[in-house]
């Protein structure tokens, strides 16, 4: 469980660089062929969302790294300080669906899957990060 | 409606001409099948020699998404129809960085 934890929260951050990456070649691609990149760098495949999403990934890994500084998990653990855990479990949360919103989007304005559908996975998925941040503090590994 | 007559392409201009008179009389239509044939055989094809499908997924994503491009500038196909293969490069990478077997 600690090491799916650990891929997911590597695959979003790898899959928002990827996301840039390609389409600053698409956007690129384009202008020397005096393409319209609007259509495409646009909406949810917007090399600006992806930005954000790498920018958000930085200040929520700093935070992490400020309340590993700060506090101490351990005592979360215990019982004895409670705020340890929700502050590193907060950043964590944030870390994930930042790359995570815009793959749903994508899948939403470009596949056409029905909201409804999506809310369902999110629902999911916030709820198996949850447990996972949790067993993954728990366990300490 | 009336299409292009064949009688009007330029035969002396090779293959591309054939393949943009295709493309003209079916609205797009044939390269976008074109696209979804390249990626279905490369899926099957890979899924088939290594048994895994995670993998021919993006592999199957990034080789449509080289045709898709080379089409889009060559204007074969719409913004919007290559604006799919870069979301399914996209999600293939997810899926593949996802794999935890």
């Amino acid at each position: 469980m600690e090491d799916k934890f650990k891929n997911y929260l590597f695959a979003f951050i790898l899959v928002s660089a990827f996301g840039m990456l390609i389409l600053t070649t698409v956007i690129e691609g384009g202008n020397n062929y005096s393409l319209d990149t609007s259509k495409i760098a646009g909406g949810s495949l917007s090399i600006t969302q992806f930005n954000e999403s790498i920018s958000n990934l930085q200040t929520e890994s700093e935070n992490l790294k400020k309340s590993f500084d700060d506090q101490s998990i351990w005592s979360s653990i215990a019982g004895v300080v409670v705020e340890g855990f929700f502050g590193i479990a907060g950043s964590m949360f944030n870390m994930i669906f930042a790359p995570l919103n815009l793959i749903i989007n994508i899948l939403i304005d470009i596949f056409g899957i029905p909201i409804w559908f999506s809310t369902v996975i999110v629902g999911l998925l916030i709820l198996g990060v949850m447990l996972s941040i949790w067993r993954l503090i728990k366990v300490g590994d | 409606m009336t299409h292009l007559s064949p009688s009007t392409i330029n035969g002396t201009k090779g293959l591309g001409e054939v393949l943009s008179y295709v493309n003209i009389i079916t609205d797009t239509w044939i390269s976008k099948l074109f696209l979804i044939g390249i990626y279905v055989i490369i899926l099957m094809g890979y899924y088939k020699s290594k048994e895994d499908f995670r993998g021919s997924m993006a592999v199957a994503g990034y080789g449509t998404f080289v045709v898709a491009f080379l089409f889009w500038i060559g204007g074969f196909v719409s913004g919007y129809a290559f604006g799919v293969s870069i979301a399914m490069s996209i999600l293939g990478t997810l899926i593949l960085l996802l794999d935890n077997d």
